[in-house]
């Protein structure tokens, strides 16, 4: 496989990798705030959740291995467990290093979660946020293709779309709170 | 579900419930995987086509070493080029030229 091969696969599987992850908490979000109720019902939403949480697995593995092949990259073993260490565009790889870590975790945590709180895997779960954050400056900072205007667009219109859905939810959680606070003040 | 006055009395009014568009679970899971399978074959036809971006964040050392200007350090002494090392030039021969008094 030549420089090249590698260098093109690194890039399409990470971009990829990030549309998986996309997916997969646009579709976690709409499951608490029925965003996706016009496109599939809760079973519906729960699949694709499911179905790419585990699809971006490969993804990143590729992207991740393939990197450490490019000799233009130099990504080590140990940058895999120690950010920002790498020489070459440290802040930049370092922060899809954390983003990686963290969705590790989560991911863990899932697989564990009948041995865990309720609380605690909620806890762990909404680390994903982070990691989508990181993971979205990771490609800014350091993917090739981001700098390309027509797809740079298509990255911040996805990431907007995040937000909106993300701030809906927050709303609709806050308004489910808020009945249950005034029935508990209502009782003598 | 609604209520609405009619009559003097409240009568539930049940508002008709939209389908969604894909009722399938099969359906739905071969669109997810379509749209990130279809985002990595773009992407890596869009590569392809697109080695190497000059407005990107990162460029590499080796590419940016080449992309720097070049160094030539052209010193002229009694006719002859001392050119620094590792520039590849293109020079034309040094032609002296003799008065004949």
């Amino acid at each position: 496989m030549t420089t090249d091969q590698i260098w093109i696969i690194a890039r399409s599987t990470g971009t990829a990798a990030l549309v998986a992850l996309v997916l997969s908490i646009l579709s976690g979000m709409a499951l608490r705030s029925g965003a996706l109720a016009w496109l599939s019902h809760n079973r519906g939403v729960r699949a694709v959740h499911d179905l790419t949480s585990i699809l971006w697995l490969p993804l990143v593995a590729v992207h991740v291995i393939t990197l450490m092949l490019d000799p233009y990259a130099k990504v080590g073993v140990i940058d895999l467990f120690i950010p920002f260490l790498v020489s070459y565009g440290s802040v930049a790889i370092g922060l899809g290093t954390i983003s990686l870590q963290l969705i590790a975790v989560v991911l863990i945590a899932t697989w564990l979660r009948s041995r865990l709180t309720q609380q605690g895997w909620l806890a762990i779960h909404r680390l994903s946020y982070v990691a989508f954050v990181g993971a979205f400056a990771h490609g800014l900072l350091a993917g090739t293709d981001f700098a390309q205007p027509l797809l740079g667009a298509l990255a911040w219109l996805t990431a907007a779309v995040l937000a909106i859905v993300a701030f809906r939810r927050l709303t609709a959680s806050r308004a489910r709170q808020s009945p249950a606070r005034s029935k508990t003040v209502a009782i003598p | 579900m609604r209520l609405s006055p009619a009559g003097g009395a409240l009568v539930v009014v049940k508002q008709p419930k939209r389908s969604p568009l894909v009722s399938s679970v099969n359906a739905i899971r071969a669109l997810a995987a379509g749209v990130t399978m279809l985002s990595l074959a773009g992407m890596t036809i869009y590569a392809g086509d697109h080695l190497h971006n000059q407005s990107a964040p990162l460029q590499p050392a080796a590419a940016a070493a080449t992309a720097a200007p070049a160094r030539t350090t052209t010193t002229s002494t009694t006719g002859r080029l001392r050119l620094t090392t590792g520039v590849s030039t293109t020079t034309t021969r040094a032609v002296t030229t003799t008065h004949h008094s």
